[in-house]
């Protein structure tokens, strides 16, 4: 899979003019590649596609990539979207660059997902930053520069402190390998293991992010270009969440007397960011705001740690992911026709473009998690697992859905209905790519919202093994 | 051995070339053939020769000496290919210039390979003299003069301290010889007081060789006053010299006694990596800027004296070696672009649009910061990779510090990277920059290594077993 990746990657790098369809051509191939995973994935399975070569033997180090379930639907996730984004963006500044930086993007997220061993996982998880960053410095908003600066060295300072759990463990692992199984079983003092969660809980929840680590993120999302945005809201802070599932939760000696503080800032900042969301009138912002609630969410279920809330954390990523593109694309469609992101300056857009209310509205209740979208899967399960954990966990966390509600609806409201302002008079409705773009971006909400089995069935042997691990 | 008769040859004929001004290209030529039949050479020994080269329990080429040893005559290659365009002297000294980077390096050589403390004290001066005069070869600019004599003062200094401390470890255990030393130390059972002084001694003389603070103040004027061509090969072969001198010395005769010296070292890295890093986030110039960076790279390579339990001088290796690929790419394209503007101090504005001028220089450049800042997938990533995690189980903490000072580091670097890409020149912005063909080959193989060492950094590693 990474090497088609890399020799498109390249194509679409030389190409200046014919970047963009190119480019979609390869994301589409990529799509199609996962779906055959998809299709030949049996539960039984360890690992699909794995690839093993000696790397740095003196260090223990091999290039070791795999696919489990869990995996696969992170896979799903990736591939899935980046045909939306790249469906959903046009540059006329740099088009080869920008589809060549998403492409390369892609890459580095697969390998993220598939690696399986410490320092494979960790080159991956830098490379997907570079891309991120020229992205959003290069074809980001105002003070874009000093913004994505501090974004970087935000997450990159996580991350090293991820290297040097990863090195810790590495150090008293069986075998002394950066193998993904061999440190998992790594023998830790209490105390030293309290550090290597902390370690990995200050990476992952910057990247996520979680509450007090989020303040990196609502500059960022706004200033980003909506691609960049898209990127780093569907699929990149998704490596946060799968970091923690697939590298601290299976850890044997983990600091699970840790893991409710965790819980408690996961729901301490969807309270915060919803309520954040609802005063605001900048939509992109609200929309980077009510990520924050809901990768929340999905934190808090993560690190209840129990079945039913792990699978849900693992549909809602997909979810969270195809709506929020959806939600960045509205938000970027709105601003490219009124030159306005402002609740107060819009309104009456439904009278004037009737097929884009309602694929809004569609995708906004998505969102919102109401029964027979895919959101209210996914967070109906979330929330059941973390009842099983703590009532009352579950409760406080049940605000992100009353709460969204609030926002979101008024979101609709003011933009759509209410008087035709002067800004949004003449706005043409969704065409060509935009519908195609929007059509099935709605369609899987629906589709996800009605039958979410299939994605159930895929990570339900996965996270069991995740959790027999322990 | 081979490579460094061929070097000194290369240099004295290099000087007779170089008395006919005219003949630029032939010093140039004679300077590179020489490099390059020195590198042959000296890969030829590590891996096919049968047996160690020794003289006299003076120098031994072993497979540390060699590996070390070539990757300085491949830096100095690249630097002396640089240096036809780069050069800001008078052009009768040509000659003079090319041959005494030349014999500057077989005093590099001697440093990678002595047994004994003569021909370290030796290989530290056939090194430094060179580089005096290197330093002040702009004979009508102040600023050089200044740098000349500031580093001659700064260098005659730490040689005497340095002699000092050889005298007293002579005093203490009768022997200039590594091996002897080690074997007195192993048998004695009280180390006599005026050993422990002498190793400290020695290691402030190198620590002011290596820069490491708080003996590091000469070099940014230094770096900054010299011509650009010598403060690459400063920033790069000098700087691996002094520490391959540096662990040489500290692994095969004080390794058992590390209690004595290791936690001045680790106190002194601290110092080195943050005073560094924190001093170069105030920088204007770039010039200075790589002079802090430089310091603060000095502080992480110190890591690698401290423990070599795993990775022995593996991990030194790698890391000077991606540090100077890095470097030479950094530096090749500061010449282009301060030539563009000869007036003195070129801030980082210089910079400014490069992404659009020159592609190529950008992306090598980009790719040179990257790397320095030890991000994935580059080649200093390895490099920090090896000296952290061997570092990690005794000096955890100093480790911690490190890595909180690699995050420092990128707003410098990545400073660079938002003048060339994100900033809007005003009037620059058409004028597309010639990169002459020397320089494109330069930095190709700049990009290429630092790819490639981040591909086979096991393979680096074997080099000096």
């Amino acid at each position: 899979m990474i090497p088609l990746l890399g020799a498109l990657l390249i194509l679409a790098f030389v190409r200046g003019e014919a970047a963009r369809p190119l480019s979609l051509l390869a994301a589409i191939a990529n799509l199609g590649l996962t779906l055959c995973y998809l299709f030949w994935y049996s539960p039984n399975d360890q690992y699909l596609m794995l690839a093993d070569f000696s790397w740095i033997p003196q260090a223990g180090i091999r290039f070791k990539l795999g696919v489990d379930g869990t995996g696969l639907a992170m896979l799903l996730l990736t591939n899935l979207l980046t045909p939306l984004i790249i469906g959903s963006t046009y540059f006329r500044k740099l088009p080869g660059i920008f589809y060549g930086l998403v492409l390369l993007m892609q890459a580095a997220l697969v390998g993220v997902f598939t690696a399986l061993d410490g320092i494979v996982f960790y080159v991956f998880w830098e490379l997907a930053l570079l891309p991120i960053y020229f992205i959003c410095a290069i074809w980001g908003g105002e003070d874009r520069v000093r913004i994505t600066l501090k974004f970087f060295i935000y997450t990159f300072i996580g991350s090293l402190f991820m290297l040097l759990a990863l090195i810790y463990l590495q150090q008293h692992a069986p075998g002394q390998t950066f193998d993904w199984a061999d440190l998992m079983k790594a023998d830790l003092s209490p105390g030293a293991s309290t550090w290597v969660t902390l370690a990995f809980f200050l990476a992952f929840a910057i990247k996520m992010p979680v509450f007090p680590f989020h303040t990196w993120q609502p500059d960022t999302y706004v200033t980003a270009p909506t691609g960049g945005a898209m990127l780093l809201s569907g699929i990149m802070l998704k490596m946060g969440i799968y970091g923690v599932i697939r590298w601290m939760l299976p850890l044997s000696d983990g600091a699970a007397q840790l893991y409710p503080t965790f819980i408690a800032l996961a729901i301490v900042g969807i309270v915060y960011a919803s309520v954040i969301a609802i005063r605001l009138q900048d939509i992109k912002r609200i929309i980077a705001y009510a990520s924050i609630a809901h990768v929340g969410l999905i934190a808090a279920g993560v690190f209840a740690g129990n079945e039913t809330a792990l699978q849900g954390a693992i549909l809602q990523m997909l979810n969270h992911g195809i709506n929020i593109v959806g939600l960045f694309f509205i938000s970027d469609i709105i601003e490219n026709r009124t030159k306005s992101r402002q609740l107060n300056e819009l309104g009456g857009i439904a009278k004037q473009a009737p097929v884009f209310a309602a694929l809004f509205m569609i995708i906004m209740l998505g969102t919102v998690a109401v029964p027979l979208t895919n959101g209210f899967a996914g967070e109906l399960l979330l929330l059941k697992g973390l009842y099983e954990y703590h009532i009352w966990a579950a409760a406080a966390a049940g605000l992100t859905i009353i709460l969204c509600a609030v926002y979101m609806l008024r979101v609709y409201q003011f933009a759509m209905f209410g008087p035709v302002k002067a800004l949004t008079e003449g706005f043409r409705d969704v065409r060509g790519s935009e519908l195609i773009v929007l059509g099935v971006i709605a369609a899987l909400i629906i589709a996800l919202g009605v039958y979410p089995q299939p994605v159930l069935d895929l990570t339900k042997a996965a996270t069991g093994l995740l959790l027999e691990m322990k | 051995m081979k490579a460094l008769i061929l070097l000194a040859l290369a240099g004295v004929f290099t000087l007779f070339a170089g008395l006919n001004a005219s003949k630029r290209s032939v010093v140039q030529a004679i300077a590179a053939v020489g490099l390059g039949l020195a590198l042959v050479a000296t890969i030829w020994d590590r891996f096919w020769a049968a047996t160690l080269f020794s003289i006299a329990n003076m120098l031994t080429f072993d497979h540390y000496a060699l590996a070390f040893g070539g990757v300085a005559i491949l830096i100095t290659l690249l630097i002396v290919l640089l240096g036809r365009s780069g050069y800001e002297g008078d052009s009768e000294n040509f000659g003079d210039f090319k041959a005494l980077v030349l014999f500057s390096l077989c005093g590099a050589l001697c440093l990678f390979s002595f047994d004994n403390l003569i021909m370290l004290f030796l290989g530290i001066e056939i090194l430094s003299i060179p580089l005096y005069v290197l330093a002040g070869i702009r004979k009508n600019h102040p600023a050089s003069n200044e740098a000349a004599l500031k580093y001659f003062f700064m260098g005659a200094f730490a040689t005497g301290i340095l002699l000092f401390g050889i005298t007293l470890i002579y005093g203490a255990t009768a022997s200039f010889s590594l091996p002897e030393i080690s074997k007195v130390i192993s048998t004695s059972e009280q180390l006599p007081a005026m050993l422990k002084v002498g190793i400290l001694l020695v290691l402030i003389g190198l620590s002011f060789k290596i820069a490491a603070a708080p003996f590091h103040f000469w070099s940014p004027d230094v770096y900054e006053g010299s011509p650009n061509v010598v403060t690459l090969f400063m920033a790069t072969v000098v700087k691996m010299a002094g520490f391959g001198a540096f662990f040489r010395l500290f692994d095969l005769s004080f390794a058992e006694i590390s209690a004595v010296w290791a936690p001045t070292l680790a106190v002194m890295a601290l110092l080195t990596m943050s005073i560094g890093n924190l001093t170069a986030l105030f920088q204007t110039g770039f010039k200075r800027m790589l002079a802090y960076s430089s310091i603060a790279h000095a502080g992480y390579l110190l890591l690698g004296i401290l423990a070599c339990t795993r990775y022995g001088g593996g991990a030194l290796l790698l890391y000077t070696l991606s540090y100077a690929v890095a470097t030479v790419g950094a530096f090749a394209v500061y010449i282009l672009v301060a030539q563009q503007k000869p007036d003195e101090t070129t801030g980082l504005d210089a910079f400014r649009g490069l992404g659009r001028r020159q592609p190529l220089a950008a992306f090598a450049m980009t790719l040179a910061m990257l790397s320095m800042a030890g991000i994935p997938p580059l080649a200093g990533f390895f490099g920090k990779y090896f000296l952290f995690a061997q570092a990690f189980a005794d000096y955890s903490w100093l480790v911690v510090a490190a890595v909180v000072n690699s995050a420092i580091s990128i707003v410098y670097y990545f400073r660079v990277i938002t003048e060339m890409y994100f900033k809007q020149s005003e009037a620059t912005e058409a004028t597309p920059l010639i990169l002459p063909a020397v320089h494109r080959f330069v930095l190709v193989v700049v990009i290429f290594f630092m790819f490639a060492i981040s591909i086979l950094p096991g393979l680096i590693l074997n080099w000096v077993e």
